[in-house]
């Protein structure tokens, strides 16, 4: 593993105790697009994104100075936390509107998904997959790890199924003519609809109607996808990190 | 450790089970039968297996069988009727009866069942070939002879002591020619000819003696037209369904393809002209309806009627005179019903109905023993063609209208509705019918339970369909409780380019859906378990089947579970815009019934891709295997007939005749075969604005014999019968 002599530890990673200047203003500053943007009658998405940018010099000042610290493996690793930790943040949102607040299903879409579900999505899930092999690859070693890079392909591999499924889709009404139809929210692998529930290989099989994988809408097939992958995260670096308990640790601020 | 991975794998396994299995064991209470019927068997004409006495003949190579051969050695056998010279099939004998007929050298032996078998009418057909068809005639008395004043011949002797001393009028009929020199290639002579035979004088010069003799009439008739005597092909067993086209096209008109005109028609299936085999109403919005009457071997008689802009139809005994009428509702006017005599459809404005219906569904629900009927309104379209013109007038809603002595007193259950389906399940379990009408359009299905108090609104269900496009009621589990199936629209393919054409649509039509939303977009399954109904439609997995209509359950390949068949299409240019022929293009769906547990799309042939609407199952050709019929819009209508041969079956008929709904509509039938209760009842009309049979269908697997039958009539009592053969139509009536 390629580390520092001083030893890194999980509470670190939302240690923005140095950063809370930087983060005031840049909330500050991020807050004033977003009032524009209200005035402008822009979606919601985008006064979030803004306001999510503004915490952003924040929080890249934090991870430089981790990097700066203890190396570029306990940097990316912060950056995966905290990334994956709003992810679960945006799903919890999803789930609070779906199932709460009982909006229908298609405006149920978080926070950023908003602009578009499936690039989103399929984005961040893509970056995820390819810090968590780099941090393997680093050294990031344990059953957990293990089991988290094989969940993360895994979800990686299904929003890659629902993003060529949403560009055939997309594709196949252009050349109908019906321009301007959304494609976004169609079943993916898993979840009620999806493949493995009306597959031909599995339709009389019990298989097909597996409670919960082939039964939950895709909102809840991916909140739980993401409860998953936090939770493995954690746990491996939590794993990783205690091994070396006895090295003391220097404050960030 | 291991015993905690022990427990969790058990656990598991009892949820897959559990999830995967639609069975419950029926907990039936005790039937206490106190009404004696009458029951006549009788086997089925093509039936696969025969279990009656049979003998054949090695001169002509046709074989013989119960109860035409016990007819024909009671009746003097070679000497009268000469050999065989067919099989035996359904034959269309005249307006007034079709039936099992053979052909002998000398005769047609008709099977009339409970009027036992007769001779057909031989001499009068010989003629008619000969064309010199008979006409009264002027014979006067004279000695030695019997004048017949019916037809005005006269017989004389020899041929008159012949006619006397071998069955007279039952076995010759009356004379219908004199007595004349008759000539064929190796014989003339007198010859005199009677309704039913040919009597001819045979000289034997050599003991200078006469004989009298019959005529090869059988042998004669068909030579000249063979196709008359030679039993209709049947289908092969061939494990799939072979299409027939029938003369009818339902058609959406000038003004074209467009939402509400795009619905289509309804049709209905029953016996018209009581000769046994089920005739077919075929609906049409710009056309005529059409009326099939079936001439036994999927051959039907088509009859345009001056009925049109019909929805559903439905062939039922409204009044009880023991007559089947023809009822339709229509798209802007009331409801009529046609009586089918001498080929025509005598048209009546339904008593004391007024307003113009979409959906109806008959059943006697004040238990005076006479069939009611609800109707639901399709207020969309008619907002749509008449503005506010409709609620001005009052509105629609759903009425139920209760049969008086002079006609109809109406009650309305409330004002609104896009009713397409009406059922009469027992929604609570207390005995009674309840009415459910499905509703079009996001409108939520409704109910009302029968009370003492009269008709009380409920919703019962936690998640219905938003759509209701068809709706029926039947057990899919034996579990001898019923389940009420509902169509909607849902693609079955989720293949992108399926989906392509649906998400324009879906769009428009398909309210957003939350997560408490009790309507979804998809066919739903509602099954009583616990108290308390579930839509386990997706569990089950017959929760999409494309844009759906028409859906009904039935045992095609007899093994004891119904399948379900739903027909698919839209077309619609409002909608459809982005789809070349602006036709969503759909096969239909036949679901195997897997057990109870789940079903499975099978291809038996029944994948028609024209854009099905009404659609019922029947068995036409009275062979113990449910065929289909489907009226599509812009298509010809066709019908499916059944060579899967897979399993025995029984029908059973119910006639009440201490009541005025002689069909019974509303019985339930239990057969019971060893441990397993088969559970059907008679209806009127389901699915998609589709009348049924008043025969109901059961397939029993391998069974060869039903241990017990128990009949609950519309009025709560009870009949049972003991151990009745398979493969056969059981008549259970009910009265003298």
């Amino acid at each position: 593993m390629v580390s520092s002599t001083l030893q890194f530890r999980f509470r670190q990673i939302f240690d923005l105790r140095a950063e809370v200047v930087w983060l005031m203003y840049g909330l500050a500053v991020g807050s004033l697009f977003a009032y524009i943007a209200a005035q402008q009658k822009m979606p919601l998405w985008v006064m979030a994104a803004f306001i999510i940018a503004g915490a952003l010099p924040a929080y890249a000042r934090h991870t430089y100075i981790i990097y700066t610290r203890y190396g570029w493996w306990s940097a990316l690793l912060t950056m995966l936390v905290a990334a994956q930790s709003f992810h679960g943040v945006e799903h919890v949102v999803q789930w609070i509107q779906y199932h709460i607040l009982r909006w229908p299903f298609f405006r149920a879409s978080g926070i950023i998904s908003a602009a578009n579900a499936e690039w989103v999505h399929f984005l961040w899930n893509w970056m995820v997959l390819i810090i968590m092999i780099v941090l393997v690859k680093g050294g990031l070693r344990n059953w957990a790890a293990w089991l988290m890079l094989a969940w993360t392909t895994a979800h990686t591999a299904e929003h890659t199924y629902l993003m060529y499924r949403y560009q055939q889709t997309l594709n196949e009404l252009a050349v109908l003519g019906a321009w301007g139809t959304s494609a976004q929210g169609l079943p993916g692998f898993f979840g009620r609809d999806g493949w493995l529930a009306t597959s031909d290989a599995t339709r009389d099989t019990f298989v097909c109607r597996l409670p919960g994988i082939t039964t939950a809408v895709r909102l809840d097939v991916h909140f739980w996808w993401n409860v998953g992958e936090t939770l493995l995260l954690i746990l491996a670096t939590s794993l990783q990190l205690n091994k070396q308990k006895s090295t003391p640790t220097e404050p960030l601020v | 450790m291991a015993l905690l991975l022990r427990f969790f794998i058990v656990c598991c396994t009892s949820l897959m089970l559990l999830a995967c299995s639609g069975v419950q064991s029926a907990v039936l209470p005790p039937i206490q039968p106190s009404v004696v019927v009458d029951v006549t068997t009788t086997a089925y004409t093509d039936a696969v297996t025969n279990t009656t006495r049979t003998q054949c003949f090695d001169q002509t190579g046709f074989c013989v069988s119960d109860p035409i051969l016990a007819h024909w050695e009671n009746n003097g056998g070679v000497s009268v009727f000469g050999y065989p010279i067919s099989d035996v099939f359904v034959s269309r004998v005249d307006a007034n009866w079709t039936g099992p007929v053979q052909w002998f050298e000398r005769d047609r032996l008709e099977d009339h069942g409970n009027a036992g078998v007769l001779s057909g009418r031989l001499g009068v057909a010989a003629l008619t070939q000969q064309g010199r068809p008979w006409v009264p005639g002027a014979d006067v008395a004279a000695d030695g002879c019997q004048l017949f004043a019916e037809t005005g011949y006269a017989v004389c002797e020899p041929f008159l002591s012949y006619w006397q001393q071998n069955g007279g009028l039952t076995r010759f009929g009356y004379p219908i020619s004199g007595r004349y020199i008759g000539q064929s290639d190796t014989w003339s002579g007198p010859v005199q000819y009677f309704e039913r035979r040919r009597l001819e004088l045979h000289a034997d010069t050599a003991r200078n003696t006469s004989t009298v003799m019959l005529g090869n009439l059988g042998s004669e008739i068909c030579a000249t037209n063979a196709s008359e005597c030679t039993k209709p092909p049947v289908q092969a067993c061939a494990n799939t369904f072979v299409r027939h086209e029938l003369a009818h096209t339902t058609s959406a008109g000038p003004a074209g393809d467009y939402v509400y005109t795009s619905n289509g028609s309804g049709l209905a299936v029953g016996d018209l002209n009581n000769d046994g085999l089920s005739d077919i109403a075929l609906g049409n919005i710009d056309g005529p309806v059409s009326i099939l009457i079936n001439q036994g071997g999927f051959s039907f008689t088509a009859h345009q009627t001056t009925l049109s802009d019909v929805r559903a139809l439905a062939i039922v005994d409204m009044d009880g005179d023991g007559q089947n009428e023809v009822v339709a509702t229509r798209r802007f006017q009331r409801p009529v019903y046609g009586s089918w005599q001498d080929n025509t459809l005598t048209l009546t404005d339904m008593p004391d109905v007024y307003m113009a219906f979409y959906a109806m569904g008959w059943h006697d629900l004040n238990g005076d023993g006479r069939l009611d009927v609800v109707f639901g309104t399709y207020d969309t379209e008619q907002l749509k063609e008449q503005g506010l013109i409709f609620t001005q007038r009052g509105g629609g809603g759903v009425f139920v209208y209760y049969r008086t002595d002079t006609g109809y007193r109406g009650e309305r259950l409330n004002n609104q509705a896009d009713a397409l389906a009406v059922a009469f399940p027992d929604i609570n379990h207390d005995g009674l019918s309840d009415i459910v009408v499905g509703n079009d359009f996001n409108r939520r299905d409704m109910i009302w339970l029968a009370t003492p108090r009269g008709w009380q609104a409920d919703e019962p269900f936690r998640q219905t369909t938003e759509n209701t496009m068809g709706m029926v009621v039947a057990d899919i589990n034996n579990d001898a409780m019923f389940e009420i199936f509902a169509t909607d629209m849902k693609p079955y393919d989720q293949s992108t380019d399926t989906m392509a054409k649906w998400l324009p649509v879906m769009s428009k039509l398909t309210r957003p859906l939350t997560a408490d939303d009790p309507q979804y977009p998809e066919n739903s399954l509602q099954m009583y378990q616990n108290g308390t109904w579930d839509d386990r439609a997706y569990d089950l997995q017959i929760d999409s089947s494309g844009w759906s209509w028409s859906g009904k359950f039935g045992d095609f390949d007899n093994d004891g579970w119904q399948d379900l068949y739903v027909v698919n299409g839209m077309i619609a240019k409002d909608l459809f815009a982005h789809i070349a022929e602006k036709e969503l293009v759909e096969a239909n769906m036949l679901f195997h019934n897997q057990r109870g547990a789940r079903f499975v799309p099978v291809d038996w042939g029944l994948n028609d891709t024209s854009s099905g609407r009404g659609m019922s199952i029947a068995d036409f050709n009275n062979d113990g295997r449910l065929d289909v019929v489907i009226n599509p819009l812009n298509d010809a209508a066709v019908v499916y007939e059944n060579t899967l041969c897979q399993g025995k079956s029984v029908k059973v008929k119910l006639v009440d005749n201490s009541t005025a709904n002689k069909a019974a509509v509303g019985a339930v039938v239990r057969v019971h075969v060893g441990d397993t209760i088969y559970t059907r009842t008679v209806t009127a009309i389901s699915g998609y604005l589709s009348g049924d049979d008043a025969m109901v269908h059961v397939g029993v697997g391998q069974a060869t014999s039903i241990d017990k039958i128990i009949v609950i009539w519309p009025d709560g009592n009870a009949s049972q019968l003991e151990q009745q053969p398979v493969d056969t139509t059981i008549t259970i009536t009910r009265g003298s």
